[in-house]
């Protein structure tokens, strides 16, 4: 379950296969072995779907990345880059992006150590069916530096609306970046037409334990916790204002004729605020977080199943939005 | 990278205009990219940040971290250094000065003195401490790990810690592992 302030926690480890060139300098017979390897060693583990990004179409790739199953580079710029995508899409493993594998764990809410323990067996199933690329000094062996050491990362996504309304999200980006974490937002700024969705996540990969990362981003993420719930009191100063920002959005959410990402991304924000505040009753919060993902561009030309302009796409979204907020939030009062 | 026809391409900051420019920049453990329409993009700044390796690279030319004194007299000097080819895959040391990949494994040993310097860098650390995969060839035996951490302590004059570590040693030779 996922809280009004934490969305969900995903934990990546990059790993190579030894001897074989890093993915941009990799051939197709090269990168076509780890893909192989890779789906046996996953068939141990469960139930696993491949797509191979030459095999599927742009829509449906630009789906995967809308759901974060995985990153707009493997779409666009791997030149043999597949996916493996467990049943429930929780799971998820890269390959030939810009190492040869990248497993992943989405879940929601705070659950970095259950995120790590699923992607422990992955992991471990991976190393025991393919030699991993690994040195005593510098740990798993990774194409950028970066990521050397344990390879991983592990971030959590969190709606911040109070840090960026009250203009404190930057001191706090500055903050906890002292404690050696990213703060990013999550299609690109952060900004009020993203949803005031941002991903923290640990800098450093190497020189630290997993133990030591998780519980890193696990202290970061408490701290910014408690600001956004200051910043949260801080606006309600102006209640009116606030009170009329929330129900002015639900009233778009629920009526406009046409909506565009941007604005879905806003109205969804402010609603999943007004529940925070007790103006809006939202049966499931999680459901919300599902709508963020539906809005983007692609899900909704799925969605209509033919091509659409812009604008037809608005009008699409804002009815598709309408319908699904009348049923799962209702104004309180 | 021109927008594709079907997925109308909207610009990632704004939300509003049609994307005209696309920007890269590398965060952590990837490249992100943006599409800006012209407006946007008229006010962009460089998030000047962490894994930013055009910074990156003008850093290590100011770097008080200098070269392995032994790797140094081994490769003569810094400019030699740059002009190293990895044997295995091509990548120069240009190439992985100005990214920050490198193209195989073998890189790792070829760009050595320059990969140890860049990651101490931007890692804070090179000394990898967590999980090691099941049945890895984890290299080196104990007295290989102990005679690098001699050398550090030697190289920092922590006395204590050198006499400690050599004690280990002579142990361990004296049950002839070495
Ligand atoms: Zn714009
Ligand atoms: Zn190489």
């Amino acid at each position: 379950m996922s809280d009004n302030t934490i969305i969900s926690t995903r934990i990546r480890l990059a790993r190579n296969v030894d001897g074989l060139p890093f993915p941009h300098k990799l051939n197709e017979l090269g990168a076509r072995q780890i893909t192989d390897g890779v789906e046996r060693a996953l068939s141990g583990v469960s139930r696993f779907t491949r797509y191979d990004m030459n095999g599927i179409s742009r829509l449906d790739g630009t789906i995967l990345q809308e759901k974060h199953l995985i990153s707009p580079d493997l779409l666009t710029d791997s030149r043999f880059g597949s996916v493996l995508i467990g049943a429930d899409e929780t799971a998820s493993v890269m390959v030939n992006e810009e190492d040869h594998i990248r497993e992943q764990v989405i879940l929601p809410g705070l659950s970095l150590d259950a995120a790590y323990e699923r992607i422990q067996k992955i992991d471990d199933a991976i190393a025991s069916n393919m030699k991993l690329a690994f040195s005593p000094r510098y740990g798993y062996l990774t194409s950028c530096v970066t990521n050397l050491g344990t390879g991983m990362r592990a971030s959590v996504m969190m709606f911040l609306p109070g840090l960026t309304l009250k203009k404190l999200i930057d001191a706090c980006i500055t903050d906890v970046g002292r404690l050696n974490m990213t703060v990013r937002g999550v299609y690109g700024e952060g900004s009020e037409a993203e949803g005031y969705l941002y991903q923290i996540s640990n800098q450093r990969t190497l020189g630290v334990t997993e133990r030591e990362i998780l519980d890193s981003v696990g202290g970061a993420i408490n701290h910014i916790v408690d600001a956004e719930n200051r910043a949260r009191g801080l606006l309600l100063r102006n209640e009116t204002e606030l009170k009329d920002k929330i129900y002015r959005a639900y009233g778009l959410a629920t009526n406009a004729y046409k909506l565009s990402t941007a604005e879905a991304m806003y109205v969804l924000a402010m609603i999943r605020l007004g529940a925070y505040y007790g103006y809006i009753n939202v049966n499931n919060v999680d459901a919300l977080t599902d709508l963020t993902t539906r809005c983007r561009p692609a899900n909704m030309q799925k969605l209509s199943g033919k091509n659409l302009s812009i604008e037809e796409r608005d009008v699409l979204r804002a009815k598709f939005l309408s319908a699904n907020i009348k049923s799962l939030a209702q104004k309180s009062e | 990278m021109t927008a594709e026809v079907n997925i109308k391409m909207v610009c990632t900051k704004c939300g509003l205009r049609p994307a005209t420019t696309e920007i890269w920049q590398r965060y952590n453990d990837r490249t992100e990219k943006m599409f800006l329409c012209d407006e946007c993009a008229k006010d962009y700044k460089p998030n000047v940040g962490f894994d930013d390796f055009c910074v990156l690279d003008k850093l290590m030319e100011n770097s008080p971290i200098s070269l392995l004194s032994g790797l140094s007299s081994f490769f003569g000097d810094e400019k030699e250094t740059k002009k190293l080819i990895c044997p295995n895959c091509r990548t120069t040391a240009d190439e992985f000065l100005n990214t920050g990949f490198v193209g195989c494994t073998r890189c790792y040993e070829v760009f050595e003195p320059l990969i140890a310097r860049t990651v101490k860098k931007i890692q804070q650390s090179d000394r990898h401490v967590g999980k090691k995969p099941q049945g890895a060839d984890v290299g080196g035996s104990d007295a290989a790990r102990l005679k690098e951490e001699l050398q550090e302590a030697v190289d920092s004059r922590d006395y204590a810690r050198i006499s400690a570590i050599s004690d280990k040693l002579r142990k361990l030779e004296g049950n002839g592992e070495v």
